[in-house]
């Protein structure tokens, strides 16, 4: 697929480029270079002249930070324990609900998809009650059937916790992961199978030579998108559990949130906040780069 | 995955006890999102003692409690709210599917200089939380006059979005086959017209799929829109819920906040079934071309 | 069928259409006659005043209403209120760094001590020593005595001074399920020692746990302050957490038996599972009687009046005296919310006006009716669930939350002490290990205080 022999017109790159370019600048850019700059500083949110310039001494605390890297613990369970489950159940989905014999295809696609479209807060209300140890559904759900042994205190403790909240989180944006993998194999032009086929090629070698590898370039994206959600996953946390109990299911953004944003403190600490959140950033780039190398040489190789 | 175990699969399909299995699995996926949506439309229609009521809480409404909706409406200023997420995400959608489909033609299409730094310039947006900018973006309004502005807020984000919908368009376009716009090309269109007329109808699915995503993702927003707007009447909709919630702890009243999240989700469903309608068709346009 | 682009056009309009009828002011309660808006006057006063409720929360409606009975009964002022909504203290610190502070604000205690001690707020003695609304007492008599010992009478910028009017007064103590203990026949405990039998009781016969328990921000931290400030009392806690006495966690035994007593008692009578309930399951539980007891602020009433049973009462009782204690056997924690005057408003005459009109008995007893808000003054009978609280508003000195800490170390509390609390409350490290590492914590936190500042803030 080469688009070698065009005639390029230099101005119409830079026209459809320049909007682009412009909003992501002053209004994506810019800031980000503002926040690298108020992570040196300590601050406690108001009237940026009292706050006092420390260097790195914001990112020298938050690499010892014990609950920080806790966060970060727990950040990485959600994208690999997490990132199998979804990806696995989403591939499921996808390759089940494009496959002519499965009744209900629409039916299921809307149903899985649902979750997405709830707002956040309302999925984390919808679970806190469900979990509760007395009346939630889920422990009310194991009585009923006689199996008293198994009800949990769902909330209670880091490990468990953490479980609830990798699947509410998976049950959440699978939907996403669904459409994208579908839209991959259904996006498929018919033509090429039509073509493979005129050609004499079998089943194997058209799911091989054209399925696979182009939905292969989405799988790529959708990895890379997830893991990207997972270090910076913030809203279903926060609502399900506030990080707790005892600061043990925090993500790097909860925590964050924590520190610069306190509930009941006057005393903000948007400087180490802001530090944070400098540091996700360099994680998450340093991990999608890694992703992106690794993906494009299998591509070359290929 | 292993092709070979795929390809394994997709025969295992046409065979009966897997079907049983797939349907299981499915059905019971299903079950757990049908239960707990119902469950927030049903909560929505209950009187907050129902709710906490341990042996109504799982179960349905006695009478439909409409005022729940009311109440939600008109005590949270839901009809300004609405109207105000509706202009944000509906404008910011548009602009979003211009600006990133004319960027992401050019990156996908046209060798430069500079083509792949540009397009690494925008994914690594993608790795920037919105945390990190919410303050400097908070001191940069308020420098320049803008607070309480939903242009400005629809500005950020067009650019916040950008990283997602360049990457993923790109993709999309890189992946069309360029007989279609060779074909444009020798019939003496110019630049222009080839994106209009040739290129965008063929990413449609891409296109959809981005706007869907968009859209729910700027409709949802809260985190930008808290810093950035105060004034009560320039309010979007998670905003005015966040309030409702956060604030209204002494109220407790949680039936009018789940019947704002359904007052919510009523467009995003809207807007998923007919653009759900319209992909399909434009997936199936394709297959028949074969 | 009209094409997809039709029908969004369609529903746009019949969206626009829904929307005009949710842009009028909500109704408030419906025995409440309308107060009629005063058209505006080119030469009347008008009052900025920040409100930390946003439109629709709370009695929001009720205090609009009361607002434009004011001005009709003085019609040379006129109100502009800002209703702040959420993140409120950063907005209206951020008016004051722009220099635009507004005539009065209404906040917490906490955020009331740091303004008075950085010279925001103006001491407002004069002002208490006059009458009161109704003009038949010193307007400073008509407030709950234990409330007017709270920390807004603050070592300001200007000395010991007033420097906020009490809007509403709530209380901390023990919510007990008033029902269960009469068809029991228990009684309420005084001391700690009955509190604790009474919980063992509870669970032999009744087969419920003593306390429930929200997982809520530094609400778990009471009951260790609690036992604290009673074991130990409220100086020896404050001063060894601000750093500013010789002794530490670690030198004074005392400090280890507080943290044994509340680990016995939240690990042996808790919930289980207390610390995985998001807020409101926990109080839900309580109220659908799954515990006996509950400890919580006087909000509680009002937030569960319309969701809890009917035939479910609810009463308070203070936190008790712990026997062998040498620290305040009965203080109680008394959140004062009310009214400040920050430096260089327009018209503080005015809004002291309008402020006095709102803690007078009418307004205060509305308060009531509208929303089970506690009221500040003497004479006005209390909301239902909180006649518990009388004995502790009546009396001699109530204490800010955390003896202080909340104003002068909220930081402190929230970065070393609340973490280790909620670890120490579940069980999951020892007192032994609580007190090293809340000593370990402490000397690091003030280390890089002084590195910083040279100071608190």
């Amino acid at each position: 697929m080469s688009s070698g022999g065009r005639r390029r017109d230099p101005k119409v790159i830079w026209v459809f480029l320049a909007p682009a370019i412009s909003f992501y600048a002053f209004f994506f850019l810019y800031p980000t270079f503002e926040a690298f700059r108020i992570s040196l500083y300590s601050w406690s949110g108001f009237g940026f002249d009292t706050a006092v310039y420390v260097g790195l001494a914001n990112f020298t605390k938050a690499l010892r930070d014990k609950w920080l890297l806790l966060a970060f613990t727990n950040n990485l369970l959600i994208m690999i324990v997490g990132g199998a489950l979804l990806f696995s159940a989403a591939l499921f989905f996808a390759v089940a609900l494009t496959n002519r014999r499965i009744k209900g295809r629409t039916f299921f696609k809307t149903v899985i998809f649902l979750p997405h479209i709830i707002n956040p807060i309302g999925v984390a209300l919808l679970w806190v009650f469900i979990l509760q140890p007395r009346f939630g559904m889920l422990n009310v759900l194991l009585r009923s059937v006689g199996l008293e042994d198994f009800t949990q205190v769902w909330l209670g403790s880091r490990g468990l916790a953490m479980a609830c909240i990798i699947f509410i989180i998976v049950w959440y944006v699978i939907g996403f992961y669904m459409v994208l993998l579908i839209a991959g194999v259904e996006g498929i032009p018919g033509d090429l199978y039509a073509a493979a086929r005129v050609d004499g090629a079998n089943e194997w070698q058209v799911f091989w030579r054209i399925t696979f590898p182009l939905l292969r370039d989405v799988l790529v994206i959708g990895m890379i998108y997830w893991m990207i959600s997972a270090l910076k996953i913030f809203g279903e946390v926060w609502a399900l559990t506030r990080g707790q109990p005892a600061n043990s299911t925090h993500t790097i953004t909860t925590y964050m949130m924590q520190q610069a944003l306190p509930y009941q403190s006057t005393v903000f600490h948007m400087g180490y906040g802001t530090a944070i959140a400098v540091l996700l950033f360099g994680l998450v780039f340093c991990v999608s780069l890694l992703f992106f190398r690794l993906s494009r040489k299998e591509a070359l190789e290929y | 995955m292993d092709a070979q175990k795929k390809l394994k699969w997709r025969q295992r399909l046409s065979t009966g006890p897997y079907l049983v299995l797939i349907y299981l699995i499915l059905g019971t996926w299903a079950a757990i999102t049908l239960f707990g949506f119902s469950w927030i439309v049903l909560t929505s229609f209950k009187t907050n003692r129902e709710l906490f009521g341990i042996r109504t809480v799982w179960g349905l409404p006695d009478i439909l409690q409409w005022e729940n909706y009311v109440r939600a409406w008109t005590r949270s200023q839901m009809g300004n709210f609405l109207l105000n997420s509706i202009w944000v995400s509906a404008l910011s959608v548009f602009l979003i599917d211009l600006v990133g489909a004319m960027a992401a033609y050019v990156l996908a299409r046209f060798q430069f200089a500079g083509n792949r730094l540009i397009l690494g310039a925008f994914i690594l947006g993608s790795a920037i939380p919105l945390q990190l900018i919410t303050v400097p973006l908070y001191l940069m309004f308020n420098d320049l006059g803008l607070r309480d502005s939903l242009i400005a807020l629809t500005l950020v984000y067009v650019a916040i979005s950008m990283p997602f919908t360049v990457f993923v368009l790109t993709g999309f376009f890189k992946s069309i086959p360029t007989a279609l716009e060779e074909a444009a090309v020798l019939d003496g269109a110019s630049d222009y017209a080839v994106f209009w007329r040739v290129m965008l109808p063929l990413a449609t699915p891409g296109l959809l799929t981005v706007t869907i995503f968009n859209f729910l993702g700027v409709w949802n927003e809260y985190l930008l829109a808290l810093m950035l707007i105060n004034e009560t009447d320039k309010m979007t909709i998670p905003l005015g819920l966040y309030n409702l919630q956060v604030v209204q702890e002494y109220a407790a009243d949680f039936t009018g906040l789940f019947a704002g999240f359904v007052i919510m989700l009523l467009p995003t469903i809207a807007a998923f079934i007919f653009l759900q309608d319209r992909i399909t068709r434009g997936m199936t346009v394709g297959a028949l071309k074969g | 069928m009209a094409s997809p682009t039709t029908r969004l056009f369609y529903l746009l309009f019949l969206l626009t259409f829904l929307s005009t009828c949710g842009t009028e002011e909500p109704t408030p309660a419906e025995t409440v006659p309308q107060e009629e808006e005063l058209p505006p006057d080119p030469n009347a006063i008008v009052l900025d005043i920040f409100h930390p409720f946003s439109v629709g929360a709370s009695i929001q409606p009720e205090l609009a209403r009361q607002g434009r009975r004011f001005v009709r009964q003085n019609p040379q002022y006129r109100i502009k209120w800002t209703w702040a909504g959420s993140e409120s203290v950063q907005r209206l610190r951020a008016r004051l760094n722009a220099g635009d502070p507004p005539d009065a604000a209404l906040n917490a205690d906490a955020f009331l001590v740091t303004m008075a001690r950085q010279g925001l707020a103006l001491p407002l003695d004069t002002y208490l020593e006059g009458q009161n609304y109704e003009e038949d007492s010193r307007w400073l008599d008509t407030f709950w005595p234990g409330l007017m010992h709270n920390s807004h009478v603050a070592n300001g910028a200007h000395g010991a001074h007033f420097y906020g009017i009490p809007w509403s007064a709530h209380v901390s103590g023990i919510y007990y399920n008033k029902g269960l203990f009469e068809r029991r026949g228990y009684a309420v405990p005084t001391t700690w020692s009955q509190l604790v039998n009474l919980c063992q009781t509870i669970r032999d016969q009744v087969h419920i746990p003593c306390f429930e328990a929200d997982n809520f921000n530094g609400y778990n931290a009471r009951l260790l302050l609690y036992i604290a400030t009673r074991y130990l009392g409220n100086d020896v806690l404050y001063d060894t957490a601000t750093n500013r006495s010789g002794t530490s966690w670690t030198n004074d035994p005392g400090f280890l038996k507080v943290a044994e007593m509340t680990q016995d008692f939240a690990t042996q009578h808790y919930t289980r599972g207390w610390q995985g309930n998001r807020w409101p399951v926990g109080q839900m539980d309580w109220a659908n009687e799954g515990a006996a007891m509950i400890l919580m602020p006087t909000w509680l009433p009002s937030e569960l009046r319309d969701v809890k049973a009917e035939d479910f009462i609810m009463d308070l009782f203070p936190f008790p005296a712990i026997e062998g204690a040498t620290g305040n056997p009965t203080v109680s924690e008394i959140k004062f919310n009310g009214w400040f005057i920050p430096k260089g408003a327009k018209n503080p005459d005015g809004a002291m006006q309008l402020i006095k009109f709102l803690s007078s008995r009418q307004t205060q007893e509305e308060n009531v009716k509208a929303g089970g808000v506690p009221p500040a003054i003497k004479g006005v009978s209390l909301p239902e669930g909180v006649e518990g609280a009388r004995p502790i508003l009546a009396g001699d000195g109530g204490m800010p939350f955390a003896a202080g800490l909340d104003a002068d170390a909220a930081d402190w509390l929230q970065t070393v002490l609340y973490p280790l609390n909620d670890q120490l409350m579940i069980g999951l490290i020892t007192p032994t290990q609580f007190i090293a590492q809340l000593q370990e914590e402490h000397d690091v936190f003030y280390a890089a205080q002084a590195a910083e500042h040279g100071g608190n803030l």
